[in-house]
């Protein structure tokens, strides 16, 4: 094993293999616990006043709570793919006071740069310690598994963990049930429909990426990859080091082209499933009535905008004061206006379906007038802090830097 | 806003952007009448409530 990594040494650009001291954390956190220990290591020494995490009720139930107190974050920990929250939404002017650090997988961490964009949180007041993502999980979708594919009662489960492809749940009385992501997916099971088909799993745009990929054998389910993706990432790894949470070593060429090839593996079947979800539909008329039967049973309960994490607009926003049902004819002229308004910003992050109540698959329309729209700009939403292309000034802040000019007219 | 029109499967010649200053009355009147002339041609909106005329 290479020597441990002295906290002065740490740099932007390192890709390092790390743990928590703690027993204790180590036994909580999922791979050694090292995001909890940096967060609990950020709070103890004061680097930041507040962490926003994840309360674990259950392993389908939690609640996001800021906090000050240690404690609270020591019982945060774990990975909890059935409780697909966006934590970025909670991150406003009423709450962002100070120093804040969260843990975030990657389409939370796309929309806090979104969020950033937008004035409502601060960049630099925000740490944001990214989580590879391989897919969540809707706890409703999850009961069903449980009761269909497992034969198990939700209350029998003590965890859960996604491994080499397969969903295992572990039981109280101590057993293993495990059954193939793809298998459970032909079902129509498994992840959720946002997740199948997203395009970031490793959140490079975060301060720090964390996750298991990349981890060699010997210390599986110990030890968590980590890449220092900026200084203020370095600064939260630094910290955590010298309050003695946390130690790390530089991970190996063979770690860091696993995790590559992880990340490339979970974005092949995403590309594929793309293609799937968004085969273009070339009649006009056809993609109207896709569009109308789809919308045909939203009841305008605001749902999808009050969780949506990158629209910022509150209270008074186009989209709801724009539209009324009684002039929605035919088609629900509240979301054509959310179609409009994020176009440039929708990250496909599902919350919208999610919570839907008609059970619309909304993220899959958001997207289809997204996506094509983005591509025409160039422009990834939540990846970098470039502006968004319908906020340049000028033409020229739309061109990319591979040079080729912006397709406005 | 015209390809967002476009995917939602509406013809995009419906949506007509023009800056008219309020000296150009004459400008005005034309493109209305252009305007009307075009939505005619297209014919009823597929958006369009039945038995509204």
């Amino acid at each position: 094993m290479s020597e441990l990594k002295a906290g002065s040494d740490i740099k932007v650009g390192d890709k390092l293999l790390g743990w928590a001291v703690s027993e204790d954390v180590r036994s909580r956190g999922a791979s050694g616990g090292l995001v909890t220990a940096v967060l609990a290591a950020a709070l103890e020494t004061g680097f930041v006043e507040r962490v926003l995490v994840l309360k674990r009720v259950s392993e389908f139930e939690a609640y996001p709570v800021f906090t000050s107190d240690v404690k609270e974050v020591l019982e945060s920990a774990g990975s909890m793919h059935s409780v697909p929250v966006n934590l970025a939404r909670y991150l406003k002017p009423e709450t962002c006071s100070g120093k804040i650090a969260l843990p975030a997988k990657p389409c939370d961490t796309r929309a806090v740069v979104e969020r950033a964009k937008r004035n409502v949180l601060s960049p630099e007041n925000t740490y944001v310690i990214g989580l590879n993502c391989g897919g969540t999980m809707h706890p409703e979708t999850v009961r069903k598994m449980l009761e269909a594919v497992y034969r198990l009662g939700p209350e029998e489960i003590e965890g859960e963990e996604i491994l080499k492809g397969k969903l295992v749940f572990f039981t109280k009385d101590g057993k293993e049930h495990a059954v193939p992501i793809d298998d459970l997916e032909a079902e129509g099971l498994g992840r959720r429909d946002s997740c199948r088909y997203c395009q970031v799993k490793v959140p490079k745009n975060a301060d720090l990426a964390c996750g298991n990929w990349g981890v060699p054998g010997d210390l599986a389910g110990k030890g968590t990859f980590v890449e220092v993706m900026t200084e203020k990432g370095a600064e939260l790894l630094r910290n955590a080091v010298h309050a003695g949470f946390a130690e790390l070593i530089s991970a190996d060429e063979k770690g860091i082209s696993a995790r590559e090839k992880v990340n490339k593996v979970m974005l092949g079947m995403s590309e594929k499933r793309k293609a799937e979800v968004f085969a273009p539909i070339e009649n006009g008329g056809e993609r109207f009535e896709y569009f109308r039967k789809e919308l045909e049973n939203c009841i305008h309960c605001g749902a999808c905008k009050a969780v949506c994490p990158v629209c910022t607009c509150g209270e008074d926003s186009k989209c709801t004061a724009y539209s009324s049902l009684a002039d929605s004819y035919r088609m629900s002229l509240f979301h054509m206006v959310r179609f409009l308004h994020l176009s440039d910003s929708c990250i496909g992050c599902g919350q919208c379906e999610d919570v839907c109540p008609a059970e619309i698959l909304l993220t899959r329309l958001y997207q289809r007038f997204a996506v094509p729209i983005q591509k025409e700009y160039r422009y990834i939403p939540g990846m970098s802090d470039r502006t968004p292309p319908f906020f340049a000034l000028k033409p020229e802040d739309n061109e990319d830097k591979e040079g080729s000019g912006c397709s406005c007219r | 806003m015209r390809s967002m029109l476009k995917e939602l499967g509406l013809e995009e010649e419906r949506l007509q952007l023009n800056w008219i200053s309020a000296s150009e009355g004459e400008k005005f009147s034309e493109v209305v009448r252009a305007v009307t002339e075009q939505v005619r041609q297209l014919g009823p909106s597929i958006l369009k409530p039945e038995g509204v005329a």
